[in-house]
């Protein structure tokens, strides 16, 4: 995927400095992601499990 | 020496806690300038609480087998009125009003802390390089890493400047220091280890953990450190028990299980010093096989995705209004997480989940499940800091995130050295709540193998 352009955009969108020298690096990390992600793409069937959460049990039992 | 070797000179008073503390500390004034293990040294109150200690045990109340046992916190645990800066420039003068619960319980048992340990800036990273305390550098090789991010307390232990220290885990911040200096460290299950007090980096993945110079020694800590805190959400309520108990036990019969997944891209060196691992569980009587989990090469994508989408959720205001005072490679890790997207967060919470079954039908038919603990011994630090540490924190995941995101025990215990004479890890995991089982194994190994103690 190609993210030149959306790495500066996304942190000026929340309000975040871009500082140029961490974009690249920033490209990288995300690129290694989408790489990660491949496996999960093509097993469909992940997306039917519970997210694992953390639970809260006092405040379940409690509020 | 250790806790272990030194509690019984301490409980005869055939040594006092004054002259450990004033031994320590006279090594800590030799060596720190060269290691830079510690950010806040507390000579004068740990010699005061030497003192005390001293008295209490010379009147007859001796507390156990940590009264007055010198331990190294590292600096992401909250200790009232002493700084604790989570190795960060913004937290450079905070001065906590309470003390984390692990600390408090350490302390109460008779323990004395000798100072807050350096670590990576918020946890955020692997090699310790800290450009506002310093880089912690490895007592095996000053021009290498200790790993990190508890890189303040493996260089401490494994220097000899603390007995016996604490740590914390997201990403593998006990295990990769344990293995890249020859120390030990434990993972618990999440949640048996109080986080109350301790800076976070990822809730949902953040271990308080112990971290020694032998099996023994992480569970007489352990013994300490565990139960359940209402103060922390993700406290849980283990049913007690005693650590120590079965660590003579052996292995034999215990099924070791192999994941060929671990088995690719080592270092030839430390692919060796695994066989031979291996084969020493098999001389003592374990049964080791191969097993596959095919869903091991998932968990370093929700690795990643839970540790900087949740830690930019805790710094988003401090990136959004003082991103020049995080370090580089932290401010990147995070600003990182801003970019990911709510689906590829949850995404990596369902992995989590499969992953854990995963586990769970491993575990089935084996009791522990062995790894080497990082892919080859600790690098040199390089001019390109930044980049080093986004490289290794890639090459290490696939070892340390299945037992972070599935928050199973995971023991890193040394597996002999390089043939330059640098330590190599070896990663020992097993089911939830089952560290008592996973202490056994990591001492047989260390008692049995002449790889195992480098020091």
């Amino acid at each position: 995927m190609e993210t030149a352009h959306i790495v500066p955009q996304g942190l000026a969108l929340q309000g975040i400095s871009v500082i140029r020298e961490d974009i690249p690096y920033i490209q990288q990390l995300l690129n290694t992601i989408q790489e990660l992600q491949i496996p999960i793409d093509l097993n469909p069937e992940i997306h039917e499990e519970v997210p694992l959460v953390v639970v809260d049990p006092e405040v379940i039992q409690f509020d | 020496m250790t806790a272990h070797e030194l509690a019984p000179l301490i409980e005869t008073k055939q040594l006092s806690p004054v002259e450990l503390m004033e031994n320590m500390m006279s090594r800590v004034n030799q060596v720190e300038q060269e290691v830079n293990a510690y950010i806040t040294i507390l000579e004068e109150q740990a010699l005061e609480q030497a003192r005390h200690a001293e008295a209490e045990i010379m009147n007859g109340l001796y507390k156990g087998a940590l009264h007055g046992i010198p331990i190294g916190i590292k600096d992401n645990y909250y200790t009232k009125g002493v700084r604790t800066t989570s190795g960060s420039k913004f937290f450079q003068d905070l001065t906590p009003d309470y003390t984390a619960t692990v600390v408090k319980k350490l302390l109460c048992a008779g323990g004395i802390m000798t100072g807050k340990l350096n670590m990576h800036e918020f946890g955020g990273g692997l090699t310790n390089t800290n450009p506002f305390y310093g880089d912690v550098r490895n007592p095996w090789d000053l021009e290498r890493t200790p790993g990190g991010s508890s890189g303040g307390s493996s260089a401490a232990l494994a220097a000899g400047l603390s007995t016996l220290a604490t740590g914390t885990d997201t990403f593998g911040s006990i295990r990769v220091p344990a293995a890249l200096t020859g120390t030990y460290g434990l993972k618990p299950t999440y949640g048996l280890v109080s986080g109350y007090g301790v800076a976070p980096l990822a809730w949902s993945m953040d271990h308080p953990g112990p971290m020694a110079r032998s099996v023994t020694d992480l569970a007489l800590m352990l013994n300490h450190m565990v139960g359940y805190d209402h103060d922390d959400p993700g406290s849980i309520k283990a049913p007690s028990a005693n650590y120590l108990k079965n660590l003579s036990k052996g292995v034999k019969g215990v099924k070791v299980g192999v994941p060929n997944f671990y088995l690719n891209n080592l270092d030839p060196e430390v692919k060796d010093a695994f066989q031979t691992a291996m084969s020493t569980f098999e001389q003592l009587g374990a049964e080791v096989k191969d097993i596959s989990i095919p869903e091991l090469n998932l968990s370093t994508y929700a690795g990643y995705l839970v540790t900087i989408g949740e830690g930019s959720g805790y710094h988003y205001s401090r990136l959004r209004n003082q991103p020049e005072d995080f370090a580089s490679d932290v401010r990147i890790f995070f600003n990182t997480g801003t970019l990911t997207t709510t689906p590829q967060y949850v995404m990596a919470q369902q992995v989590r989940r499969a992953l854990t079954d995963a586990f769970k039908k491993a575990f089935e038919d084996v009791d522990v499940i062995a790894s080497p603990m990082t892919p080859y011994p600790a690098p040199r630090f390089q001019d390109h800091w930044v980049e080093q540490n986004l490289e290794i924190i890639n090459d290490f995941m696939p070892f340390t995130a299945p037992a972070a995101t599935t928050g199973i025990p995971s023991l890193a215990v040394p597996m002999g050295l390089s043939s330059n004479g640098l330590p190599l890890g070896l990663q020992l995991m097993s089911n939830h709540l089952t560290e008592k089982l996973l202490l056994q194994v990591g001492s047989a190994f260390e008692n049995n193998s002449l790889a195992s103690n480098p020091f």
